[in-house]
């Protein structure tokens, strides 16, 4: 399998106090292309830190971090926000849509910053509205639509540049059974027909469920890492 | 374009928010204009009026002669040299005599100034040709804020006392031929106007004159006219060096109005970037998690700022343009003024509009507006993207 992501002897303090807080330690991993991965773990077991440091919104203390053949702590923040932009779509437990635009706008936001034009952008935004169903609400506010609707619009955002990696931190936290259900199958469909790469970070037992690898995390350090039946 | 764009969604999205900061920022540019427009009107009313009434192109006057003093003594007036006489005939200069006196207005005393000018004059804008009345016996006018004090109305007779040229009291009666409005209070409060030739009679001292007014285009040069150390020229400028101080002085009052109207409208986009900052720390992480850099965050808010500037100029064009209008049109009341005796202001005050000030205005309230705002905004550069995302600050 194609490697996409490394991470070697990585750890991540936070200044606390005089002290300070590790809130990862030793991790080694790795991540191939095509992977449905999940990081899992109780609250304060660092999943969060570590997708952030995986998008490279977060760098770590010590130890090497390469995602998709860019060292992480080498980049500075403009190029670290181009590799974000490029190949790195995330989707957030609270979706985080941009509330004064429509639907159409949000879904379109990722192709203005990579300065599309606008053929290209409104070809790729009607494709992932009508592949995601919900092109006839391309003029609502995220105000006016469901969560369902909303993380589904999040996901629109995030696959409108066709990602090679996908972060997801918790997306079906704010959701019911049902949607969470939809919205993972949605997932799954992305990972299977396009061959993207999906890693949550999540202690929802609805998505553990559909996790093809498990890490699960500790206190801060890697306790098991495991292939789910469906891999296997 | 692409910030631009965005600024725009988000200044349109911003809703009442956006609306209230407009409005303000509209209200600082119409205040700006409109305090310049009454400084501009105030400028020039009071040059105009004291130069039009007064000063002319300049006085030669009789060197005893101290127009702050308030009792005029005997000698401050001496017979019309004949080195005046051609101005006279040129009609680039008229003569005044000028004493005290004590008016006996309806059976009060008020200390009056006596101011004897040529009926026919046209070189001073008073209204000296309702002096040539032949059927009143001494015709004067008196301005309308001596007629408020007097309580004279035309056609009223009172007495007046004088004491003539070799010291001897005399009275008459005189006859109010015209209350007339009079911009430069020193020549209205306090004084009466009455024919130069019924006045030196009155003082028996024929040809006397305290001073000659020039006219503004007078072409005789002033120096070659004074016969002896008797009497002193005094340019319009040394007449009007007093006005340019006040004018200076408001100048100062205007200023402090600019900054005041300034200020009030930058602490308007100041605090809106502050709590927008704040409100928008999520909005900020996502958007750096999308990809945006934090230099085009900055410029993002920045550009924000910068169009609520721009656009508070359409919103100040469409109202504030009729409302300065209007008040160019129809004036201030500005009576307080006038009681203060600054020259030039009668009952109002029509502000008069620079064209070159207004887009020096905008352009200096923009500018600001942009720095004031850059301000706050420069914080997002030490916004770490995950401290954002959980609506925090660094």
């Amino acid at each position: 399998m194609e490697k996409m992501i490394s991470v070697r002897n990585m750890t991540k303090h936070y200044p606390m106090g005089t002290g300070k807080f590790t809130a990862l330690r030793e991790i080694n991993l790795e991540f191939g292309k095509g992977e449905f991965a999940g990081l899992v773990g109780a609250s304060g077991s660092g999943k969060t830190t570590l997708l952030n440091i995986l998008g490279t919104l977060d760098v770590q203390s010590d130890g090497d971090v390469t995602v998709l053949e860019h060292e992480t702590r080498k980049l500075d923040q403009r190029e670290a926000a181009r590799l974000r932009s490029e190949k790195i779509g995330f989707i957030f437990q609270t979706y985080n849509l941009l509330p004064h635009y429509s639907v159409y706008e949000n879904v379109e936001f990722p192709l203005l910053l990579l300065k599309k034009p606008a053929s290209e952008r409104e070809k790729a935004v009607k494709e992932i509205l009508d592949w995601i169903g919900l092109f006839d609400k391309k003029d609502s506010r995220p105000g006016q639509l469901s969560g369902g609707q909303c993380q589904r619009v999040a996901i629109a955002r995030a696959m409108v540049k066709k990602p090679p990696l996908f972060l997801a931190d918790e997306p079906t936290a704010n959701l019911d059974a049902e949607n969470s259900h939809n919205i993972l199958q949605l997932m799954e469909k992305m990972n299977r027909e396009m061959g993207t790469s999906f890693i949550f970070a999540t202690h929802d037992e609805k998505v553990i469920r559909y996790l093809h690898r498990k890490i699960r995390l500790f206190d801060g350090k890697i306790d098991s890492d495991e292939q789910m039946d469906q891999e296997k | 374009m692409m910030l631009l764009r965005l600024a725009l969604k988000n200044f349109i999205g911003g809703g009442l928010r956006s609306f209230l900061n407009v409005f303000v920022l509209s209200l600082a540019y119409i205040g700006i204009i409109g305090m310049q427009g009454i400084g501009e009107n105030l400028r020039r009313s009071m040059f105009e009026a004291v130069i039009a009434e007064e000063v002319g192109g300049g006085h030669i006057r009789h060197e005893a002669y101290d127009p702050y003093e308030p009792f005029i003594d005997q000698d401050t007036f001496a017979t019309m040299p004949e080195q005046f006489e051609d101005l006279l005939i040129e009609g680039e200069g008229t003569p005044m005599l000028i004493v005290s006196g004590m008016a006996y207005p309806q059976g009060r005393m008020q200390a009056v100034t006596l101011r004897g000018i040529e009926p026919e004059q046209d070189i001073l804008t008073l209204p000296s040709a309702r002096l040539r009345n032949e059927t009143m016996a001494i015709p004067v006018f008196i301005g309308r804020r001596m007629q408020r004090i007097t309580r004279l109305e035309e056609s009223d007779t009172f007495m007046l006392r004088w004491r003539d040229g070799s010291g001897v009291f005399d009275a008459r009666q005189m006859q109010v031929a015209a209350v007339t409005n009079i911009d430069s209070q020193g020549l209205d409060a306090g004084n009466i106007w009455l024919p130069l030739q019924d006045l030196q009679d009155m003082m028996r001292v024929e040809s006397a004159i305290t001073l000659l007014v020039l006219a503004e285009d007078a072409k005789i040069e002033p120096a070659t006219l004074i016969p002896d150390d008797e009497w002193v020229f005094e340019s319009q400028e040394d007449l009007t060096a007093d006005l340019r101080e006040l004018t200076a002085m408001m100048d100062i009052e205007l200023y402090i109005f600019y900054f005041l109207f300034i200020s009030l409208a930058l602490i308007s986009v100041f605090d809106t970037q502050i709590l927008s900052l704040f409100r928008r720390r999520k909005e900020m992480g996502t958007l750096m998690a999308l990809g945006m850099t934090r230099k085009d965050l900055i410029r993002l808010f920045t550009l924000e700022s910068a169009l609520y500037a721009i656009v508070a100029v359409l919103a100040a064009a469409i109202y504030g343009t009729p409302v300065l209008w209007l008040l160019s049109k129809h004036g201030i009341r500005m009576s307080a003024l006038d009681d203060f005796g600054i020259p030039g202001v009668t009952d109002a005050i029509y502000p008069c509009y620079n064209p070159e000030l207004i887009p020096i205005t905008i352009v200096i309230v923009v500018a600001v507006v942009i720095i004031v705002s850059y301000i706050p905004t420069r914080k997002i550069a030490r916004l770490k993207p995950t401290d954002a995302l959980r609506g925090k600050w660094s």
